[in-house]
């Protein structure tokens, strides 16, 4: 591969100045350097990337494609059962092969001279090998099993199939930690999962924006009115946030608990000096907060935050996986599957359709993550050379809370990006 | 009332709707829905062409339309400050006694405070209407949406 070792340039460009990542230099967000770089280190380095849900290719030959970073990935069933994922370009002239988003296929056939490859990824025909009449054809050297499709390893947990480039990347389920494993049973071990929507939102902001998002409960009860008006999530609930060994995966949970007269004072203390408390806002039609959650174990939000783009997310009653693709610095797509399960009730069904309306571009909890992420993407860019400020819940050791309003896991995440990125010495 | 008049009774009623929105008289906007047993939905033409069925926005019934809005109305959403302006054509009719379906495509175009124009939402209309005491109402209003990579936020109705 003719890369040239750009560590070195990004350590110059920019500083790290606090060793519990209590700083980030914003040029991390928008320079095209550090973007490039990530592709490399990051999306084709050790990381787990999520590519689809079992139960989207339930029969052989159903595929998939989605994206690891800027790379283009088919995922499919073989015939054996089996689960393969590789590059979706050709062997020959790198053009794209699978130009869709889904479909059954015995095999994947180039478009442009008809290079035909297997579920595997194996090379199985070239036109005009052998040439036509004793002439032309390939030399006698070429030889197919040169030609396969880059393959990926693949590896699938509560049937999220993940993939990876390296060979140095460890086991999934050592990857995630026990958290995201505990919770992925709980989440779709339990009962059969089906999807029942895609969503996609094209957010104009890093996609590194979106992973601080996620890992921050100090925003949800300040920048999401809606649901703290009607007991969703407070800054008040309790919660808290458990992290893998490297700090780089997330699991941030809420709490169910009723609103007494002290919740309801704790709330206006913590909603002093701004304008966004309003107690007084009821629903017309409380159905869609009247949903009852299928699981009675208490979590009213469930977030598990992968490393580097991937989020299994319970909200309410709710259950998604979302998926993060880069477009360059300025832009991510955040691509959505809702789920459901074959055992769901007509009215569990129905609860589901209208929890929707929480959660997604126009979800009355989600929407407005779009907009700071946005807002906040253009605001920094005018910070060449200074950092952001993550000091909320304490600063110094990153480790695990029982309380919600913090920004250690944010801090968690630049640690394993500050690593893997070669920043250390 | 003949074809071409309930053509353009409709067409009209369906302008009033979108100068609704584009005017940001959000408060008006339940009154386009008829009071008891009303939908509205946007949905991605992804997941219509599955026959899969979480939608953008699900609104069953007239309460749940109002909900809708009564954040826009409060003005409590943190959202982007746009101007939308919808433009409705190609508008077909089928009518059965006073209940009548309609198609109809839409484009949404955006225009942010500084002036700067650009298409935000594209697809079609597939709406039920109500014709009583001579008075249009949406029974059901589905908005698909052929854009559904949704550029950063759906805080308004469609």
């Amino acid at each position: 591969m003719v890369k040239s070792n750009n560590t070195e340039t990004l350590k110059q460009k920019v500083e790290w100045p606090a060793s519990d990542f209590s700083r980030v230099p914003y040029e991390v967000f928008f320079e095209q350097e550090f973007y490039e770089q990530e592709m490399e280190k990051i999306f084709l380095g050790p990381t787990w990337n999520y590519l689809a849900h079992t139960c989207e290719i339930p029969n052989p030959g159903d595929f998939v494609t989605n994206w690891i970073g800027d790379t283009n990935i088919i995922v499919n069933r073989t015939s054996n059962d089996e689960i393969h994922a590789f590059k979706n370009s050709c062997s020959h002239r790198g053009t794209r092969i699978v130009d869709e988003i889904r479909g059954n296929s015995t095999r994947h056939v180039c478009p442009y001279h008809l290079w035909t490859f297997d579920l595997e990824g194996n090379l199985t025909s070239v036109p005009l090998e052998k040439g036509l009449k004793g002439k032309g054809g390939m030399p006698p050297c070429f030889s197919k099993e040169n030609h396969n499709l880059t393959k990926l390893r693949v590896e699938t947990i509560g049937g999220m199939i993940f993939a990876t480039f390296s060979e140095e990347t460890e086991p999934l389920v050592d990857y995630l930690g026990p958290h995201c494993e505990s919770q992925i049973a709980r989440l779709l071990d339990q009962r059969t999962p089906k999807v029942t929507g895609y969503m996609r939102q094209m957010i104009p902001g890093n996609w590194k924006l979106y992973n601080e998002n996620v890992r921050d409960p100090y925003h949800a009860s300040l920048l999401h009115l809606f649901q703290v008006s009607f007991g969703i999530q407070q800054p008040t609930m309790k919660g808290g946030i458990k992290m893998d060994k490297d700090s780089k995966n997330t699991w941030n949970h809420s709490i169910l608990s009723d609103i007494d007269d002290t919740s309801e004072k704790d709330l206006a203390t913590a909603y002093e000096g701004t304008d966004k408390y309003e107690p007084e806002i009821k629903l017309a039609d409380p159905a869609i907060a009247n949903v009852p959650l299928d699981l009675d174990d208490g979590y009213k939000t469930t977030l598990l935050s992968m490393f580097p783009t991937s989020v299994l997310a319970q909200v309410d009653n709710t259950y998604a996986i979302r998926h993060l693709r880069p477009k360059g610095p300025g832009k991510v797509e955040l691509n959505i599957t809702y789920l459901g399960f074959e055992e769901d009730t007509e009215d569990q069904a129905f609860g589901k359709k209208l929890t929707a309306n929480f959660i997604g571009p126009s979800g009355y909890i989600s929407m407005e993550d779009g907009e700071a992420l946005r807002l906040d993407h253009d605001g920094l860019k005018m910070r060449s050379g200074d950092y952001s400020v993550l000091e909320m819940g304490g600063i110094g050791e990153i480790a695990d809370t029982d309380y919600l309003s913090q920004e250690i896991s944010i801090r968690g995440f630049w640690s394993h990006y500050h690593q893997l990125m070669g920043f250390e010495e | 009332m003949n074809k071409i008049e309930l053509q353009l009774k409709v067409e009209k009623f369906l302008f009033d709707y979108a100068d609704c929105l584009n005017e940001k008289r959000y408060e008006e906007f339940p009154s386009f829905f008829k009071e008891e047993d009303c939908h509205y939905e946007v949905q991605s033409k992804e997941n219509e062409d599955l026959g899969l069925t979480t939608p953008i926005m699900g609104c069953y019934s007239h309460g749940m339309i109002r909900d809708r809005v009564a954040q826009l109305i409060d003005n409590t959403l943190t959202y982007r400050r746009l101007n939308l302006r919808h433009f409705i054509s190609n508008v077909r009719i089928e009518h059965d006694g006073n209940k009548i379906n309609l198609k109809a495509n839409f484009q949404v175009m955006q225009s942010d405070l500084e002036g700067v124009s650009e298409l935000y939402l594209v697809g079609r209309y597939e709406d039920v209407l109500i014709l009583e005491q001579g008075d249009l109402k949406f029974i059901s209003k589905r908005a698909i949406l052929d854009s559904f990579s949704i550029p950063n936020m759906l805080a308004v109705p469609v």
